[in-house]
C-alpha cells in the first residue's frame, strides 16, 4: 500500500512543482500542494521558530515515533534554511501538565511556534488549542477531541485535526484475528484506558467485527490501561479459566506484549492469536515469527512530521487555514494493517530502515 | 559510720525561655543511700533528674560523681559514669522482647560469626532479671504483652544492668521518677525489696514520688523542693508527713497578688453539675456543682483525674457513667464544638500544642472561636476580625507589633493573653482554665489573674486547674481536692478565709 | 448485672481491666488480616469454584504475588521507621529497564548476562542509599526525597532504552519465568528467598531490632548510642535492593524492559503493608504482616478479574474492599492509655 502511494505521489509531484501559490488553492489541487522555499520570506527563515510535539509518555514506542517524526521534519527545516528550536512536551499522562506545558511553550515563542498535540483526553483538546491560539502560533491536533469541537472554532491557529481511524483499525485487527481463528472460538478482549476516545473507538470497531462473526464468543474482557504488566496479569488469570481460548484482541501493542508473555508462560505462544495496534517493533517481529496475528501501523513518524509541516506552511504564510476546505483540515491519516502477509515488506521499510518522507508535500499524509 | 559521697549536685539552676525552673537546688547521695525527693508539681524534681541523666544541660551549677566532675552530654555518657534512670514515661520498645530491650544497643557483645546469639541474650537477660528478683518474667516475651508493673521491673532491670555493665564493682546511682505510679501494693513492696538490695551493694538511689508514705518508708534522707528551690533536707528520723507537707507548701497567699479584693460571692444559680460522673479507669463518683460567677479550683497531682474531668465537661471525652447537667439541662456531648454551643470553653494547658495556631496572626487566633459571629452569610468579614483584634489587644495590653503579628513572635505570657482574648470574645460563659499561668512570667501571671477576676465579674463561671496549689487556693471561691480519681475533699475559700495548703495537700497525696 | 459489678470495682481495677480489654482487642486485630484473606478466598471459591482453585490459577497467583511481595517487603522496613518511600514506581522501572539493555537484547549488542542484572540491581540499591542519605543528612521528609527520585528514576529508565523498549533475547533469562521448582514458579522462589532474608534481618539481627526502636521513639536508641541516621540509611538502601530485584523480576516476567514495569506498584504496596498491620506511625508490624497484606491485594485483583466484573465498576469495587479491609485491620486512633 505504502509503495503504491509513494509512486503515485512522485508522479503528481513532478507535474505540480511550483504551480501553486499561497492564495490560489482549489480543492483538487491541494492534494499535491508543495512548499516552495523560495516563497518563504527571508525574514521568516531568520526567525527562530519553536517546534514541539506534545505527547504522553515517551516510554511508549509508538509515541516515540511521533518524536522521531518531528526530528525528521526538523531535518527538512535545516535543508530549507529555517532557524528553529525543537522540543518534546511530555505530559506523562497528566492533563494539567499537558496544558501547562503548552501554555509555557506558546507564551515563550510569542507567536512563532508550531506544535503537534496528542491531547491526553478529549476534554483538554480545546484548552491546548486555546493556549496556542492566544499566542498566535499554529497547532495541529491528533486523536482525541470532543465530537462538537471543530478546527473552525479557532481560525486560523487550529490548523488541522487528524486521526487514524480507530474504528477502522479496531475492526481490521479484530477481523484479522477472527479470520485466523477460522471464524469461531473464544476470545479475550484487553481494552485501553476506559473512557479514552481512541480506546472507545477501537472497541467499537471490534464490536462491529464481532457482529459479522456470530461464532466468536468474548469470554473475558477488562481494561489493561494501555499497560503491559496489567495485560499480562489479566491474560494470565483468564488463561487458567479458559485454556481453550483461540484469540486475544488488545487495544494496543504494549498490552499485546503482555498477552504474549502470559501465553508464553502457559506454553501457548504461537497457538493463540494476538492482535494489537501501533506496530511496535516487538509485535512486528512476533508477527514475522508467527506468534502474533496482526497490528496496525498508525505511522507516528507521518503524524508528527506532516502535522508540523502543515502548521509550518500556515506560519510561513504559504497556506491560509481559513481558506482551506474542511476536508483538508479534518481528516484521517493513513494506516497500514500489518499481518503475516505483508510483514516482511513492512519490516524492510519501517523496522530495518527508517522511513523517508518528503515534507514539502504537506498533504501527502491525508488518507485516500 | 560516715558513708562515702557518691553523687553531688550544687546550686543547680535551669531556665527555659526566661522562666526559671530551677533557682539553685542541691542534692547529695552517699553510697548505699536512698534519697527521697518530694515537692509539688513544678517544684523542679523532674527537671533536676533530666539534668543528672544528661537529657538537658543545667544553666549553672556543678555536679560530681565518684568525686569527679560530672557533666553528661547525653544519657549514654551518664550510664557510662554509672548513672541510670527509670523514666516516668517508659522507655521500652514495646514490639521487642524483654531480653532485646534489656540489651538494646549492646547486641554487638553477643555477636558470633556475624550472627547475634539470641539464646545467649536471653540467658543473660534471665540472669539480669533474676538479679532484680524478677526471674518470673520470660525474657522472650514481647513487652507489649506485659502489664505496666512488669514493664516497670523490666525497665529497672535494664537500667541496673546498663549502669553496671563492664565494671561490676562500680557503685551506681539509680534515679527512679515516679516508679510506683503504675504499681499495686505488692509490686511496690517488691520494688522496695529490690531497692534495698541495690543499696546493700553500695549503690545509691534517688526516689521521686507523690506518695509521701512510700517516700518515708524507703528513704534514708529526704529533700524537699519548692518552686525550684531547696525547701528542706531532713533525715528520715526527723521526717514526718506533716513536716514534709509544711516544707512543700510554705508560702502564704498574698492578698494583692490574687486580687482578693475583687473576689465576689457567686450567685446561687448552678450552671454546671456532674452527678456521680465517672470515666472508666480514670475517675468515678464525681459530684461537682459550679455556680454562676464562681471560680472553682480543682487540686490534685498528675493522674488524679482532674484533667480528665475537664475533658469530659468540655466534650473531649465521653463519661462512662453518671450524668452531666449544664444550665439545668442534661447533656451528652460528643465533641467540644457541641459543648461550645452551650457556652463551655476550655483553655488548654499545652498552649503550643492545642491552644494557638502558631503560624496564624494574632487577629486570626482571636477570631478562631467566634468566626460565625464575624461572618455575614457565611463569608468572614476581615474588618470585623481586625476591629475585634485591635480592641482586645488594647484591652488586655497584649504586647505585640500589631494584630497582624504572627503568634510565634509573642512571648508566652502574651500568647496566653491572646488565648484569653479568644475565650472572652467567644460567647462562652463557662470557662475551663487548665494551668493558665504555666510558663508565664510573674508580671503576666498577675495580669492573667486580674483578667480571670474580670471574666467572673461579667457573670461567667470558671473551673480552674491551678499551676500551683497556691494559685488554686488564692483564686478560687471553692476548692475541690482529688486523689486517685476520687474527690477527697472540698473547701470553701472565701477571701480572707482561705484554707491552708497543708490541709489540702494532706488530701491530695 | 455487669454494670453493678463495674460500680464495685476500684479505679485501679477498672484501669487494669481497660488495659486487658485493649490487649485483647489488639490480639484480635492481629488476626483480622488473615480473616480478610480467608473471606476473600471463600467468596471467590464460591463464585468461581474449581477455576479459582485450579493449579494454573494458583500458579498465576504466585506469579502475580512475587513483585508486589518484593516491593512491599522493602516498603515494610521503611514504614516501620515511620517514613515513607514513594520512589518505588521509578526504581523498579529503572532496574528493569537498565537490566534489559545490559543483557542480550534486541536493542543493542550488550550481553553481560548475570552481571547486567547485578549492575541494574546495584543502581537501584544506590538510589535507595541516596534517598536515605539525603533524607537524613539534609533533613528533608522522606516522601519528598523519594518522590523526586521516582521521577529521576523514570527519567533514567527512558534514557536507558531511548524510546524503543528492549526485548531480552538471552535464552536463559527468557526461560527463567517459565521455570518452576516443586510446582512454584522461579520468580516466586526469588521473592520467597528474599522474604526469608527479610524475616531473618527483622528478627535476628540488631539492625532489625533497631528499626523497631527508631520507629517507636528515636530518643531511645539514641540514648544507648545507636546511630539512628545510619539505621535509616540502611533501611532505604535495603528497600532499594528489594525494589531492584522486583524490577528485574518484572523484566523477566514481561520479557521486555520498560519504565512501565514499575507503574502503579506503589500505592497497592502501601495498602498491602498497612492492611497487613504495619503502622504508618512506625514501630509496629513487620514482614510477616506484609505477607498477608500482599496476598490480600493479589488475591483480590486475581479474583475480581476471574469473576469477570464489569471493568467500569471493578476499580470501584476494589477500592471498597480495600477500604473495608483497612477498617477491619487497622487499629484506629484509640486513646492511648498510659499513666
Amino acid at each position: 500500500m505504502k509503495m503504491k502511494k509513494f509512486t503515485a505521489m512522485l508522479m503528481t509531484a513532478a507535474m505540480a512543482v511550483g504551480t501553486f501559490s499561497a492564495t490560489a488553492m482549489a480543492s483538487e489541487d491541494l492534494s499535491s500542494f508543495t512548499i516552495d522555499p523560495a516563497q518563504i520570506p527571508q525574514e521568516k527563515l531568520d526567525t527562530t521558530l519553536s517546534v514541539a510535539v506534545s505527547v504522553r509518555g515517551l516510554e511508549n514506542p509508538y509515541i516515540n515515533t511521533i518524536k522521531l517524526g518531528m526530528d525528521m521534519f526538523c531535518e527538512y527545516l535545516d535543508s530549507i534554511g529555517q532557524k528553529y528550536e525543537a522540543q518534546v512536551l511530555d505530559s506523562g499522562g497528566s492533563n494539567d501538565e499537558e496544558i501547562n506545558n503548552m501554555k509555557q511553550f506558546s507564551a515563550k515563542a510569542n507567536g512563532n511556534a508550531i506544535a503537534y498535540a496528542d491531547p491526553n483526553e478529549s476534554a483538554i483538546c480545546t484548552a491546548l488549542v486555546e493556549a496556542m491560539a492566544e499566542s498566535g502560533g499554529y497547532i495541529g491536533t491528533a486523536w482525541n477531541r470532543e465530537d462538537e469541537d471543530t478546527v473552525e472554532d479557532y481560525n486560523p491557529n487550529w490548523v488541522i485535526h487528524t486521526s487514524p481511524d480507530d474504528f477502522v483499525n479496531g475492526k481490521a485487527t479484530a477481523t484479522a484475528l477472527f479470520e485466523s481463528m477460522g471464524g469461531s472460538g473464544q476470545v479475550f478482549v484487553v481494552e485501553g484506558l476506559l473512557g479514552n476516545t481512541c480506546a472507545n473507538n477501537r472497541r467499537a470497531g471490534f464490536d462491529a467485527a464481532l457482529e459479522e462473526y456470530p461464532d466468536i464468543e468474548v469470554v473475558a474482557e477488562d481494561t489493561g490501561n494501555w499497560n503491559t504488566t496489567e495485560a499480562l496479569t489479566l491474560v494470565e488469570t483468564w488463561l487458567s479459566q479458559y485454556p481453550e481460548v483461540g484469540g486475544i484482541w488488545c487495544a494496543n501493542d504494549n498490552m499485546a506484549t503482555g498477552a504474549m508473555q502470559a501465553l508464553d508462560g502457559a506454553g501457548l505462544l504461537g497457538k493463540v492469536g494476538v492482535t494489537g495496534i501501533d506496530a511496535n517493533t516487538d509485535i512486528v517481529e512476533a508477527i514475522a515469527a508467527g506468534n502474533a496475528t496482526a497490528t496496525v501501523s498508525s505511522n507516528g513518524y507521518l503524524q508528527g512530521g506532516y502535522t508540523l509541516a502543515i502548521c509550518y506552511a500556515a506560519w510561513a504564510g504559504l497556506i491560509d487555514p481559513e481558506e482551506l476546505p474542511l476536508e483538508y483540515r479534518e481528516f484521517a491519516t493513513p494506516a497500514t494493517l500489518v499481518t503475516a502477509e505483508n510483514v516482511e515488506e513492512y519490516k524492510a521499510e519501517f523496522v530495518d530502515a527508517s522511513p523517508e518522507f518528503d515534507f514539502s508535500q504537506i498533504f501527502w499524509c491525508k488518507a485516500d | 559510720m560516715e558513708k562515702k559521697l557518691l553523687f553531688s549536685a550544687n546550686n543547680i539552676t535551669k531556665s527555659f525561655y526566661g522562666t526559671q525552673a530551677l533557682k539553685g537546688v542541691d542534692l547529695e547521695v552517699h553510697e548505699g543511700e536512698v534519697v527521697g525527693l518530694v515537692g509539688e508539681n513544678g517544684a523542679g524534681k523532674s527537671t533536676l533528674l533530666k539534668i543528672i541523666i544528661g537529657v538537658q544541660p543545667q544553666t549553672s551549677g556543678e555536679m560530681t560523681m565518684h568525686g569527679k566532675p560530672f557533666m553528661p552530654e547525653d544519657p549514654m555518657a551518664a550510664n557510662k559514669a554509672g548513672v541510670g534512670m527509670v523514666f516516668q514515661e517508659q522507655s521500652l520498645i514495646v514490639n521487642l522482647s524483654v531480653g532485646q530491650n534489656i540489651f538494646f544497643g549492646h547486641e554487638k557483645d553477643f555477636k558470633h560469626l556475624g550472627f547475634v546469639n539470641w539464646s545467649k541474650v536471653y540467658e543473660e537477660s534471665k540472669r539480669v532479671l533474676e538479679e532484680v528478683n524478677c526471674g518470673y518474667i520470660n525474657p522472650r516475651t514481647k513487652v507489649i504483652d506485659l502489664n505496666f508493673a512488669t514493664r516497670q521491673m523490666v525497665e529497672i532491670a535494664k537500667v541496673v544492668n546498663m549502669t553496671k555493665s563492664g565494671h561490676d564493682n562500680q557503685k551506681c546511682l539509680i534515679l527512679l521518677d515516679e516508679p510506683t505510679s503504675v504499681l499495686n501494693e505488692a509490686e511496690v513492696q517488691n520494688l522496695f525489696t529490690e531497692i534495698r538490695k541495690l543499696t546493700a551493694k553500695g549503690h545509691g538511689v534517688v526516689f521521686v514520688s507523690h506518695h509521701l508514705d512510700e517516700v518515708l518508708e524507703i528513704s534514708d534522707r529526704i529533700y524537699v523542693y519548692k518552686d525550684g528551690e531547696n525547701a528542706g533536707n531532713m533525715d528520715i528520723k526527723d521526717a514526718t508527713e506533716e513536716k514534709l507537707y509544711a516544707a512543700m507548701v510554705g508560702r502564704e497567699t498574698t492578698t494583692e497578688y490574687y486580687h482578693l479584693a475583687q473576689q465576689r460571692k457567686p450567685d446561687e444559680e448552678i450552671v454546671l453539675e456532674t452527678k456521680d460522673m465517672g470515666l472508666s479507669g480514670v475517675f468515678k463518683h464525681c459530684n461537682i456543682k459550679l455556680h454562676k460567677g464562681e471560680i472553682l479550683g480543682i487540686c490534685g497531682v498528675v493522674g488524679s483525674g482532674k484533667e480528665e474531668i475537664c475533658s469530659v465537661v468540655c466534650g473531649d471525652l465521653k463519661p462512662t457513667s453518671g450524668e452531666l447537667h449544664v444550665k439545668g439541662r442534661r447533656v451528652n456531648y460528643s465533641s467540644p464544638s457541641q459543648a461550645l454551643q452551650d457556652g463551655i470553653l476550655m483553655i488548654p494547658m499545652e498552649r503550643h500544642a492545642e491552644g494557638i495556631v502558631r503560624s496564624m496572626t494574632v487577629a486570626e487566633n482571636i477570631a478562631l472561636s467566634n468566626a460565625p459571629l464575624l461572618s455575614e452569610r457565611g463569608i468572614v468579614r476581615k474588618k470585623k476580625i481586625d476591629d475585634q483584634a485591635n480592641a482586645w489587644i488594647q484591652k488586655l495590653r497584649i504586647k505585640t507589633t500589631g494584630k497582624d503579628a504572627e503568634m510565634m513572635s509573642l512571648s508566652g505570657g502574651n500568647q496566653q493573653k491572646v488565648v484569653f482574648a479568644r475565650a472572652l470574645a467567644s460567647e462562652a460563659d463557662i470557662i475551663i482554665l487548665n494551668h493558665p499561668t504555666r510558663g508565664v512570667d510573674v508580671g503576666a501571671k498577675e495580669e492573667i489573674y486580674a483578667l480571670t477576676r474580670e471574666v467572673v465579674a461579667q457573670g461567667k463561671s470558671v473551673i480552674l486547674l491551678g499551676d500551683t496549689m497556691d494559685e488554686c487556693i488564692g483564686m478560687s471561691n471553692r476548692v475541690i481536692v482529688m486523689k486517685d480519681g476520687l474527690i477527697t475533699g472540698e473547701f470553701q475559700a472565701d477571701a480572707g478565709e482561705k484554707p491552708s495548703q497543708v490541709s489540702i495537700v494532706t488530701l491530695m497525696m | 448485672m455487669a454494670k453493678e459489678n463495674q460500680a464495685a470495682l476500684t479505679i485501679q481495677e477498672e484501669f487494669a481491666n481497660k488495659i486487658k480489654a485493649e490487649n485483647r482487642r489488639e490480639k484480635l486485630i492481629k488476626w483480622a488480616p488473615v480473616l480478610v484473606l480467608a473471606a476473600l478466598i471463600i467468596v471467590f471459591t464460591a463464585a468461581r469454584g474449581t477455576a479459582f482453585f485450579s493449579a494454573s490459577n494458583l500458579v498465576a497467583i504466585l506469579n502475580q504475588w512475587a513483585i508486589p511481595l518484593l516491593v512491599a517487603l522493602g516498603l515494610t522496613f521503611v514504614i516501620m521507621l515511620g517514613s515513607i518511600d514513594l520512589s518505588i514506581d521509578g526504581t523498579v522501572g529503572m532496574a528493569g529497564s537498565i537490566a534489559s539493555v545490559l543483557v542480550a537484547n534486541t536493542l543493542n549488542s550488550n550481553n553481560l548476562g548475570i552481571f547486567g542484572i547485578i549492575i541494574a540491581i546495584l543502581c537501584s540499591v544506590f538510589v535507595g542509599f541516596l534517598i536515605g542519605l539525603i533524607h537524613v543528612k539534609l533533613k528533608i521528609p522522606s516522601f519528598m526525597v523519594s518522590f523526586a527520585f521516582q521521577n529521576i528514576c523514570i527519567g533514567i529508565a527512558y534514557i536507558s532504552y531511548s524510546g524503543t523498549p528492549a526485548t531480552i533475547t538471552d535464552p536463559l533469562l527468557k526461560a527463567l519465568p517459565k521455570t518452576s521448582f516443586l510446582g512454584i514458579p522461579f520468580i516466586t522462589w526469588v521473592a520467597l528467598i528474599m522474604l526469608v532474608v527479610c524475616i531473618y534481618i527483622q528478627e535476628f539481627t540488631p539492625f532489625g531490632r533497631h528499626i523497631y526502636a527508631v520507629g517507636t521513639d528515636e530518643t531511645i536508641p539514641r540514648s544507648v548510642g545507636i546511630n539512628v541516621d545510619v539505621v535509616k540509611i540502611k533501611v532505604f538502601t535495603l528497600a532499594g535492593l528489594l525494589f531492584g530485584i522486583a524490577g528485574v523480576i518484572g523484566l523477566l516476567r514481561l520479557g521486555q524492559g520498560q519504565a512501565g514495569i514499575g507503574k502503579d506498584l506503589m500505592f497497592p504496596a502501601q495498602a498491602a503493608v498497612v492492611i497487613g498491620g504495619t503502622s504508618l506511625a512506625g514501630g509496629k508490624g513487620g514482614v510477616i504482616n506484609t505477607i498477608v497484606g500482599t496476598l490480600i491485594m493479589t488475591v483480590l485483583i486475581n479474583g475480581l478479574t476471574m469473576m469477570g466484573v464489569n471493568p467500569n465498576i471493578k476499580t470501584g469495587i476494589q477500592g471498597v474492599i480495600i477500604l473495608v479491609a483497612v477498617i477491619l485491620t487497622v487499629k484506629r486512633g484509640a486513646t492511648v492509655i498510659s499513666k
